[in-house]
């Protein structure tokens, strides 16, 4: 399983520049979550305190609507293998501002505590900026391709 | 040349020892501008962070279609010791707003990206506080675009029931 862990982390990009021992080192706290198909992985307003990476399957990112079941056209965006979810864990008030859903059959998440990457990535800042740098180049990316959709979009 | 007290007030440089805030400092250079001056144009290349010293800028969102959207902010105001300009860092590497000198006088500090990534190579203990300080902020305009298009579209789908 933590082979498994090994090859997805050095697959995303938010840790495809770090050398084998500092993937070995965030493997460290990283664990492997299945769900199947409908599962929340979290909900919204929830204490973020874990970062995701998709290992298999297809996750969609909801916003809720009160008394009313999760569906498809409250899907803001879909992830799948390598997807990076949960920046709320990085980000001050770490709260969960929409849900995640497993889509397919079933998903496999890598969880990664956001706490202990941050913690870790304080006490090795060279290591902590290459994978804030790459992670920020894949929410900027996110930021403008959500900017185009939502200027692009017609009305429901 | 601008104070080390002064560089400690930033936000950005949180925590950072006075080695490193001396570094920055000088890498710095000073720019003045007068009310209404332009400092840059929204879509221009991100080539500077830029810290306030002395009065207020203005970033105005000039996308008229993003405006109308609600994906952008009309009017933000940055007044002393803050930084802006951070998309310098983030892709597409241009500046997302238009930013004006809205005080009498506005003195500012700016310092090139190239410079600043020299510094993060040097000195990664620069690099990770201004990463951290630019993925909180970024993070936190991408939580209220993800917030404000679920709004719409939350609306749109009761409007429907």
């Amino acid at each position: 399983m933590s082979e498994k862990i090994r090859t997805l982390l050095r697959q995303t990009e938010a840790f495809r520049n770090l050398s084998d021992g500092e993937i070995e080192q965030i493997a460290g706290f990283s664990t492997i979550r299945k769900l199947e198909k409908s599962q929340r992985l979290f909900r919204e307003g929830e204490k973020a305190s874990s970062l995701w990476v998709v290992a298999s399957g297809e996750i969609d990112v909801r916003f809720e609507l009160p008394a009313r079941q999760s569906s498809e056209a409250q899907t803001l965006s879909t992830l799948s293998e390598t997807g990076i979810l949960g920046w709320s864990s990085l980000i001050p008030p770490y709260k969960y501002k929409l849900s995640a859903y497993c889509i397919s059959e079933s998903c496999e998440v890598i969880e990664i505590k956001g706490r202990e990457l941050l913690e870790h990535m304080k006490k090795n800042p060279e290591l902590g900026y290459r994978v804030l740098s790459a992670m920020i180049r894949v929410v900027g990316n996110r930021f403008e391709h959500l900017q185009a959709t939502a200027e692009n979009r017609s009305p429901l | 040349m601008i104070s080390l007290d002064f560089m400690d007030r930033v936000e950005m440089f949180k925590d950072l020892t006075d080695e490193h805030l001396k570094a920055i400092q000088e890498a710095a250079e000073t720019a003045e501008y007068k009310k209404g001056d332009c400092i840059f144009k929204h879509g221009e290349p991100a080539e500077y962070l830029w810290i306030v010293t002395e009065g207020e800028v203005e970033l105005r969102c000039e996308s008229s279609e993003a405006v109308q959207q609600g994906t952008c902010e009309p009017v933000t105001f940055v007044s002393t010791a803050q930084a802006f300009g951070w998309t310098c860092f983030v892709p597409p590497y241009q500046y997302r707003l238009s930013c004006y000198c809205a005080s009498r006088h506005c003195s500012l500090i700016r310092i090139g990206k190239d410079r600043l990534e020299q510094l993060f190579e040097k000195y990664p203990e620069i690099g990770f506080a201004v990463m951290l300080y630019t993925i909180n902020a970024v993070g936190t305009q991408f939580q209220e675009l993800q917030d404000e298009i679920a709004r719409q579209r939350g609306q749109e789908i009761m409007n429907k029931w």
